[in-house]
């Protein structure tokens, strides 16, 4: 019996990952919530052990998503990339 | 046909096919009619596009749904070719953004696509709209349900633990599909009710996070009864500012009629009485000041409008039991979504 496949291929998708960061000394760390609970805080304390251990400076305000499945809205990550060296962001509940 | 599929060649019998497909985790559990090519065709002679034809997107894998592959797990669900296209117009309704078919599928909430078939189609095609609406029995119910799983699962590759990470999941996950109960609906049908000609039959996606009974057999009352269905959409496990799929009994639906009531007047009660006070949220770790913000009320509605309930009648003529379904997600990460079939079934 010839049975045809159920399955789709994945495509092959070009992402790159960004240059790595020669010193996190002095960075700038911008933030960006998912909106789950307690995603605020936890960017928070991490975001303090930078400050702590790497004299990194966190941007004041935090950036929100409205929703956590999805990419974040157009123009947000190229404005937070103009004025920050490194994203802390976090995935999942 | 140019399409070139590719082909499993498997010794043995019609067991030794099902034994094959399980071994190849294409099953949702239970075992599947084997995918031979000539009911494949079929399926697609149905729908008279290309079988390339992309019909869905997957915005996190960047996997394609061809004609293709939707039939060939329709042929594996057990539909009928004159069910096809209801699933198709399903997966062009989820791709569609608002629908966020990644979110849905992937999340710890554990929804489940619910397809509402609303017009001509669902005689067409001799789907239940009455007793046991949600339940087994009726072969393109569950088979429809059941194509949209595993398309989900094979071609979407939305896999129990792997990519699908739901907490505990939900029985919809098998199969979700009902049709509306035109002949004992009061008011506009839901094909009419979202605009479209009374010859159309749209299937309705809405993201699903479970299921809940409302029993209600002593009010007499549109306010009795609604009041029931409103305590069960404000319920503290199910609250949140994302919308509702309310299905009236038809013995709920002709008290709420009786009594005067609209399907606009029935649905403003439901969102009008659908809520918590911030102090219940706040004491029970539910209270986000950015979501209920969006509302402006008082307290805490379920939805931001009366327009976030999906409101249709279905179920067998006796019985005070209606049903209310949760959108997934704590806010309003899905919206409810709609296609029309594309093709005359029964010309």
């Amino acid at each position: 019996m010839q049975l045809e496949d159920p399955t789709a291929t994945s495509p092959i998708q070009n992402h790159h990952l960004a240059p790595r960061l020669r010193s996190l000394k002095g960075m700038r760390i911008g933030l960006l919530s998912n909106g789950k609970a307690n995603a605020r805080e936890l960017l928070l304390k991490t975001a303090a052990k930078f400050e702590q251990n790497d004299q990194c400076t966190v941007l004041g305000d935090m950036t929100f998503k409205t929703n956590a499945s999805a990419p974040a809205e157009e123009g947000v990550i190229s404005e937070l990339a103009g004025r920050s060296d490194l994203l802390l962001t976090a995935n999942g509940d | 046909m140019s399409y070139t599929a590719k082909q499993h060649e498997v010794a043995g019998d019609v067991l030794d096919a099902i034994e094959y497909c399980y071994e190849q985790g294409w099953t949702d559990g239970l075992p599947v009619v084997p995918p031979e090519a000539s009911r494949v065709t079929a399926m697609l002679r149905m729908e008279g596009r290309p079988p390339e034809t992309v019909i869905a997107h997957h915005p996190a894998t960047q996997i394609d749904l061809t004609l293709h592959g939707a039939a060939v797990n329709a042929v594996m669900a057990g539909c009928l070719p004159e069910y096809f296209p209801v699933v198709v117009a399903a997966f062009e309704a989820m791709a569609k953004k608002p629908f966020n078919f990644h979110g849905s599928t992937a999340s710890t909430g554990g929804s489940a696509p619910l397809l509402v078939v609303s017009g001509p189609v669902v005689d067409d095609i001799g789907m239940n709209a009455g007793v046991n609406l949600f339940g087994p029995g009726n072969r393109a119910n569950a088979t429809i349900g059941r194509a949209v799983r595993l398309i989900i699962l094979n071609i979407f590759r939305m896999t129990p633990g792997i990519a699908d990470k739901s907490t505990q999941g939900n029985p919809g996950k098998y199969s979700f599909c009902i049709a509306e109960r035109a002949d004992k609906t009061p008011w506009q049908c839901l094909n009419e009710e979202l605009g479209y000609a009374s010859e159309n039959s749209p299937v309705t996606v809405f993201a699903g996070g479970g299921f809940v009974n409302v029993e209600n057999h002593g009010g007499q009352t549109a306010e009795a009864v609604l009041e029931t269905v409103a305590d069960a959409m404000a319920n503290c496990g199910c609250i949140s500012i994302g919308q509702s799929a309310v299905i009236l009994s038809p013995e709920h639906a002709e008290i709420v009629a009786n009594s005067g009531f609209s399907k606009a007047d029935t649905k403003e009660f439901l969102f009008q009485h659908a809520r918590r006070s911030e102090k219940t949220l706040r004491r029970i770790g539910k209270f986000s000041p950015r979501e209920y913000a969006l509302q402006q009320q008082n307290d805490c509605h379920r939805g931001l409008s009366p327009q976030d309930i999906l409101l249709v009648v279905g179920g067998g003529d006796a019985g005070g039991h209606s049903s209310f379904v949760p959108s997934w997600s704590r806010t309003r990460a899905s919206m409810m979504q709609s296609e029309a079939i594309g093709v005359c079934v029964d010309c």
